[in-house]
């Protein structure tokens, strides 16, 4: 399976407004419960007040990063599953298999992007999919589908790449050398800023 | 509650193999009686362990396929240590009671559960010490795993082997370890406030820190006076158990919360 070939998103932070209208549909889609997200959209802030004189300036930024499973080139969730519940299909897509997911919750520890989530009803690790059972009848996955802004592309790896300019880590994620990650990111114009200036997710409570 | 699972399970199986390296190194194998107590201890202390491994798990009953991934995933691996320690465990009680098994080959038995031990906590080891987890992916891991089989082990046959006594550089050994782990705890949470503000580290973190540190004295103290009185009460030997394993439990606990609050932004 060559890096080209597997299936990628493209997210374009300069676009997301924030409205969580990804969330919603893949939550719809999936009859996901309250607590359980496969796919989660981060405000980070960032940035402070100058005071000059008796006038206070402000210089913060803000911005959004959506954020569902990266279906990694090398991903560390299928490495490290005791029962080999965790396949990667030929298009790069990384499911669970239920019959044989024990709900361990190992994978949830390692994953980088804390993708894999615990089902209580069932037992089990669940995640994002991709909507595979859309994809393979030439539909596109819910979350894409659903935002108002355009900014969820999914596609080819290498056609995202030739089409966008991008970068593969932006704050909050960890380094994309980690597990190489299948998706690409315009990052918001104030992103670097985040590297530079005290930044927060201040949505944490929703997550 | 599950996670209370993992740290007992963790402890109980370093305690197990720790007691098991302790007996065979001090006590010549023709001593049966005192060696049944110490083989006896290692067994009983996996099968509890083995429990609350179980006992974690959301669907124990497929519990089964946990050994599926051997070619990659240590987590498999350790349960496969795991259970053919406790299973060659077994059959050297067996051999105690039955003697079906030529003296010359106990030797190689004895000397496989040890390997055996070792492997399953060189793999337990490696289960957390993954690229992804940088406050896990340090040499605390190891020292932290190995020093609470060693100590508690130790411990653990002192209190059942009446009469035995640990020789003096056994006790340097387990004093460096106590010190070592303690003084390595600081870095992972250095690591830790690189990308997480300290205060809210030590939100998290700070009464289970100074508790360890207050423990951590305590089980110098209480090994020090091992070097000093070899030949201590069995309460005392008790007590120093007790609370060295508590001790174990408060490091072991902060341990998992070190990967929880590692990730702070991702939750």
């Amino acid at each position: 399976m060559s890096q080209a070939n597997r299936y990628a998103f493209y997210f374009d932070s300069s676009f997301c407004s924030g409205c969580k209208a990804c969330q919603v549909a893949c939550k719809d889609k999936n009859n996901l419960e309250v607590g359980r997200l496969w796919r989660k959209v981060y405000e980070v802030t960032g940035g402070e007040w100058h005071q000059h004189g008796q006038i206070w300036i402000p210089d913060i930024f803000s911005y959004n990063v959506s954020l569902a499973c990266n279906h990694c080139e090398r991903p560390i969730c299928l490495e490290v599953c005791p029962t080999g519940a965790i396949h990667k299909r030929e298009d790069g897509i990384v499911l669970i298999k239920d019959t044989r997911c024990i709900g361990c919750g190992y994978c949830k520890w390692v994953c980088p992007y804390n993708a894999p989530q615990f089902d209580p009803g069932t037992g089990k690790m669940t995640k994002c999919n991709s909507c595979y059972d859309y994809i393979d009848i030439g539909k596109l996955p819910v979350c894409v589908a659903a935002c108002p802004m355009r900014a969820l592309e999914f596609g080819e790896y290498d056609k995202l790449a030739e089409k966008h300019t991008y970068i593969q880590g932006v704050y909050p994620l960890p380094e994309n050398s980690l597990t190489n990650p299948s998706v690409l990111i315009k990052p918001h114009q104030d992103a670097g800023r985040a590297c530079k200036q005290p930044a927060r997710i201040t949505n944490i409570e929703e997550l | 509650m599950k996670r209370w699972s993992l740290i007992l399970f963790t402890v109980i199986t370093q305690i197990s193999v720790g007691s098991f390296w302790t007996a065979q190194f001090f006590l010549p194998f023709e001593d049966y009686l005192l060696f049944n107590r110490s083989l006896y201890a290692s067994f009983v202390l996996m099968l509890i362990g083995l429990s609350f491994s179980l006992s974690h798990l959301n669907s124990p009953i497929r519990a089964y396929f946990a050994v599926s991934n051997l070619r990659n995933s240590w987590l498999s691996r350790e349960i496969i240590f795991a259970l053919l320690y406790t299973t060659f465990l077994g059959i050297t009680i067996l051999n105690l009671w039955l003697n079906f098994i030529p003296r010359k080959i106990i030797f190689v038995l004895i000397w496989t559960c040890s390997l055996l031990g070792f492997l399953l906590l060189y793999s337990m080891i490696r289960v957390y010490m993954q690229r992804t987890i940088n406050t896990w992916n340090t040499f605390y891991t190891p020292i932290s795993f190995f020093s609470a089989a060693l100590i508690l082990g130790a411990l653990l046959f002192n209190l059942i082997v009446q009469g035995a006594a640990l020789p003096g550089w056994l006790i340097i050994i387990l004093l460096i370890l106590i010190i070592l782990r303690s003084s390595l705890l600081p870095r992972s949470l250095a690591i830790l406030a690189q990308s997480i503000p300290l205060k809210d580290i030590l939100i998290h973190l700070q009464p289970q820190f100074i508790l360890n540190l207050i423990l951590s004295a305590i089980s110098l103290v209480l090994v020090g006076f091992l070097a000093l009185n070899p030949y201590p009460a069995t309460i005392f030997r008790a007590i120093a158990l007790c609370l060295l394993s508590l001790d174990a439990f408060v490091d072991r606990y902060m341990f998992y919360n070190l990967q929880k609050i590692s990730q702070p932004y991702l939750v």
